[in-house]
């Protein structure tokens, strides 16, 4: 498919505006806003046209739209405090047991930030244990 | 199949900011607004090594003396 350059942001928008009042299940609307966003991945300049006609299509289908991207930037910073914690983790006990590893993995987004403060308090591999039983009980 | 979209590494850099803001608190306590304005500034690499460079950092200087040494590379 051909795009003109110039219009990329809008084509992209349109699209995301179409697969939102399609109201899909959220994970197939998942897999297809990643392909719009893949195939049509915008440069600064492109994002801000992108932004600013968002905000003119009207308040409805903006939430809608901002739903799908904030749902996928909520994934990414999932996957970030995930991987920050494990280097926190890492840092203060070398390397943890893969069954520890599994719970903290399986964690919630809020859990994982607790435990990214209460890390500095373990010693060993005793006191990731404690905790991570401690938030089962919760 | 896994996906990665450009929201997902926005998302990514956002956590990253704000994680590394809250280990700078927890090392140095709050940091002054010019520092803080430089450090949201930081591409998402800098960020990255900064996450590990806090834990050495004693003042704000020591944070100071790190950004400009990222500003000279």
């Amino acid at each position: 498919m051909q795009i003109a350059p110039e219009d990329r942001p809008r084509v992209k928008l349109e699209c995301l505006r179409m697969l939102a009042t399609l109201q899909l299940d959220p994970a197939r609307t998942q897999l297809i806003s990643g392909f719009v966003d893949t195939y049509l991945r915008l440069n600064e300049a492109e994002k801000t046209i992108f932004q600013q006609d968002l905000e003119n299509i009207g308040l409805a289908q903006e939430e809608k739209v901002m739903k799908i991207v904030t749902s996928w930037m909520e994934e990414g910073r999932t996957e970030e405090r995930l991987a920050n914690v494990l280097r926190l983790l890492r840092r203060q006990l070398g390397d943890i047991s893969p069954q520890l590893l599994t719970q903290v993995e399986s964690l919630s987004n809020e859990q994982l930030y607790i435990l990214f403060d209460a890390v500095f308090d373990f010693q060993t591999e005793t006191d990731l244990e404690q905790w991570l039983e401690s938030q089962s009980n919760n | 199949m896994k996906i990665v979209t450009s929201w997902m590494e926005e998302g990514r850099v956002e956590e990253r900011l704000a994680l590394v803001l809250r280990l700078l608190r927890r090392q140095l306590g709050d940091i002054s607004p010019q520092l803080l304005t430089q450090v949201e500034s930081l591409s998402s690499e800098q960020l990255d090594v900064l996450f590990d460079a806090v834990f050495d950092f004693q003042t704000e200087t020591d944070l100071e003396q790190w950004l400009e040494s990222q500003n000279n590379d």
